[in-house]
């Protein structure tokens, strides 16, 4: 995986005697590049794996609730929340959050404390 | 081979400002402490010659994510066996709210994690993981005074 450079956009300058050249002006930073990843770098590559929490669909909590829930614990806009409760609804759980282990524990700990049924699992 | 590698940070992101000179310091000095640890696993930190901590945003974080876990989203570090270390300062300025702190110290959070990581450690299991984050609240508290 390559990824590109920023480039600016380019402007037309005209001298004083009515010629124009084309100038291309780079933003104030400089262009910003990543590190190549090689094409051969696979799955198997990966050292650390994020943890997620996700929350399983269960025939008390109202839709309403969740949502809430959702906003007051992750922090989420009430169309994200919201968006997150549909998942769950639907397909049965959603993926509400990655990252840290022991921080994905805690919120684990904060969604059984609102009585939402809650996991976490590995990335894969 | 064995000896110490270099440790380098790139910024390849501009929605978070960060200080880092500061962090540039912080790198070598985690790196240092982490080396300086008994491996609970074979160790990669010990034979890589480069070590490098890329401050990407949620947008770059989340291609990753779907491209080696084919999950939807950004997460705060992603650590490569090869040494490269992925951390969302999004996710880490978000997170810094989340958990009151700042967003500074999740970035050198995720940075020891990654380090630890490649020293052998592992949170696959409880036990391995209270380990793990016995000993990551341990070199922050060393090297920031904070845990």
């Amino acid at each position: 995986m390559t990824w590109q450079p920023l480039r600016g956009r380019g402007e037309v300058v005209r001298d004083g005697s009515g010629e124009s050249t084309a100038v291309v002006r780079l933003p104030f930073t400089l262009a910003l590049e990543m590190p190549e990843l090689e094409q051969e770098t696979r799955e198997e590559d990966l050292l650390d794996v994020p943890w997620q929490v996700v929350v399983h669909n269960d025939p008390v909590n109202l839709m309403s609730y969740v949502t809430m829930v959702f906003q007051k614990v992750f922090g989420f806009s009430p169309d994200r929340a919201e968006k997150h409760m549909l998942e769950v609804h639907r397909e049965g759980r959603s993926i509400v959050w990655s990252g840290l282990r022991e921080r994905a524990e805690l919120y684990v700990q904060q969604l059984h404390g609102y009585l939402l049924l809650a996991t976490i699992e590995r990335a894969r | 081979m064995t000896g110490v590698p270099e440790i380098t940070v790139q910024n390849a992101q501009r929605k978070v400002r960060l200080a880092l000179a500061p962090l540039r310091q912080f790198a070598v000095d985690a790196l240092q402490r982490c080396l300086a640890l008994a491996e609970p696993a074979p160790s990669d930190l010990r034979t890589l010659e480069q070590v490098t901590l890329v401050l990407v945003s949620d947008r770059r974080m989340s291609a990753l994510h779907a491209q080696f876990l084919q999950i939807t989203g950004p997460t705060d570090v992603i650590t490569f066996q090869h040494g490269d270390i992925f951390v969302s300062v999004e996710t880490a300025a978000a997170n810094a709210r989340g958990f009151r702190t700042t967003t500074d110290h999740e970035v050198r959070l995720y940075l020891v994690h990654g380090l630890l990581h490649l020293h052998g450690f592992d949170d696959t299991t409880p036990a391995q993981a209270r380990l793990m984050e016995r000993t990551q609240q341990h070199l922050l508290r060393a090297l920031t005074g904070v845990e």
